[in-house]
């Protein structure tokens, strides 16, 4: 692999990273379950980036080029984690809870209905809801069209109302109680 | 508060919701990311090793032969095990420079790499499955579906021979060679020790650790496993 690489190429490399690690982390602690591993996720997702320098694309497309490679490592670390643990992942909504964390039991339906979900469905969801990306930035990072997007998520938002069995336009008595997080 | 209620559930379930990038810095620090990152870009592959090692032993002794001399060289271009089952690495092409990415894998490694790659296929070719090579740090590689006879050894690498090896000794070989690698010059005697120490590390029993040379005063170590006569040995040479 083309690891050797010249000096502006590796300021280049450091500016990406101070850039864009964080926004990273949070996409990885959002669904992952320790620290350790969002780092791990974070590292992986940049060492891949330094593999495929050649394809990095313009800085206005960059961090959805990273959620793409970041998406794929994840899923490579779940199917590891799960192959570890398969019955608690099929039974698990794919973000576990972090170490001290409390989720009340009204919110169990929710997590399973979600976690029911396709993974791909889930994902959708997620880019939407937690990184607030619009239809045409998701488009980028999975390689599919806007409009696929737009189909899928519907599908998955329809999925996921079938699932819970109650209508979502009702806002839902939630009460999610968190610990404190790991530091 | 927004009105569509995936978004408050979303929101919700957001950990990261009344994160600081502060307290993310505390979580990762962007320092020890970047430190982590260049070490692992820089980190000196096995191969680079043992070819040094080759270089610097030659000339002490014909004993040592297994890991030092040139037929290790050779053998590692034509069959190899794994030692580092966690990593998968999917190629694009054949080629080393080209892309590839990590991965894990369960199953057919190539059949994970194709359904991971997408790899053209191609009907008549002599490998229309693919190549699984062992890289020099151990791992498996999987190459699309080629017509050529040799890809491994085209790329200078080891047909992987369906072998994966004894992990606790690979993490012993690895340890012990990281450890020359960033003293190429202790003595003997500190290398004796340090070689037991990581046997009993990785729990390794009934391994044996012997010392060749004329025991010079100013003399390096550098070593040789030889796994299945479960013995080291660590072999004097003296620079210039």
């Amino acid at each position: 692999m083309a690891l050797v690489k010249d000096e502006e190429t590796r300021t280049e490399y450091a500016r990406l990273v101070n850039e864009h690690s964080k926004t990273l982390l949070r996409y990885s602690l959002r669904r992952l379950d320790d620290h350790a591993s969002c780092e791990d996720v974070v590292a992986e997702t940049f060492l891949i980036v330094w593999r495929r320098w050649d394809d990095l694309p313009t800085p206005d497309k960059e961090l959805f080029w990273l959620y793409g490679i970041a998406l794929r490592v994840l899923s490579n670390h779940r199917r590891s984690r799960d192959r570890r643990d398969r019955l608690y992942a099929r039974i698990s909504f794919q973000r576990d809870p972090l170490e001290g964390e409390d989720i009340d039991v009204d919110t169990e339906p929710i997590l399973r209905a979600i976690g029911e979900l396709r993974r791909s469905e889930q994902e959708l969801l997620e880019f939407v809801y937690w990184e607030r990306l619009t239809y045409l930035e998701i488009a980028i990072i999975l390689g599919i069209s806007e409009n696929a997007v737009g189909i899928r998520l519907n599908r998955a938002k329809k999925n996921l109302k079938a699932r819970l069995g109650v209508p979502l336009d009702v806002n839902p008595n939630l009460t999610i109680h968190r610990g404190e997080a790991e530091s | 508060m927004n009105n569509d209620p995936l978004q408050n559930i979303f929101d919700r379930l957001d950990v990261t919701k009344n994160m600081s990038d502060a307290d993310l810095e505390t979580i990762m620090p962007t320092e020890r990311l970047l430190e982590r990152l260049n070490n692992e870009l820089n980190r000196k592959p096995v191969g680079w090793f043992r070819r040094k090692i080759l270089r610097r032993t030659v000339v002490i002794t014909a004993t040592t032969v297994l890991v030092l001399a040139g037929s290790a060289a050779a053998i590692s271009l034509l069959r190899g095990p794994v030692r580092d089952v966690t990593r998968l690495s999917c190629f694009a092409k054949i080629s080393l420079t080209s892309g590839a990415d990590v991965i894990t894998y369960t199953s057919n490694p190539l059949s994970a790499c194709q359904s991971f790659m997408h790899w053209p296929l191609v009907p008549s070719g002599s490998s229309p499955n693919g190549s699984l090579c062992v890289l020099s740090n151990g791992s498996l590689a999987a190459f699309p579906p080629s017509r050529k006879d040799q890809v491994c050894a085209d790329l200078g690498l080891a047909v992987f021979d369906g072998h994966i090896a004894n992990l606790k000794v690979a993490a012993f070989e690895e340890s012990t060679q990281n450890y020359f690698t960033a003293h190429p010059c202790m003595s003997p005697s500190v290398a004796r020790e340090e070689v037991q120490r990581l046997l009993t590390k990785y729990d390794l029993t009934g391994w044996h650790v012997t010392v060749t040379g004329k025991q010079s005063t100013n003399a390096c170590a550098t070593l040789s496993i030889q796994v299945s006569l479960r013995l080291v040995d660590i072999v004097e040479f003296v620079i210039g």
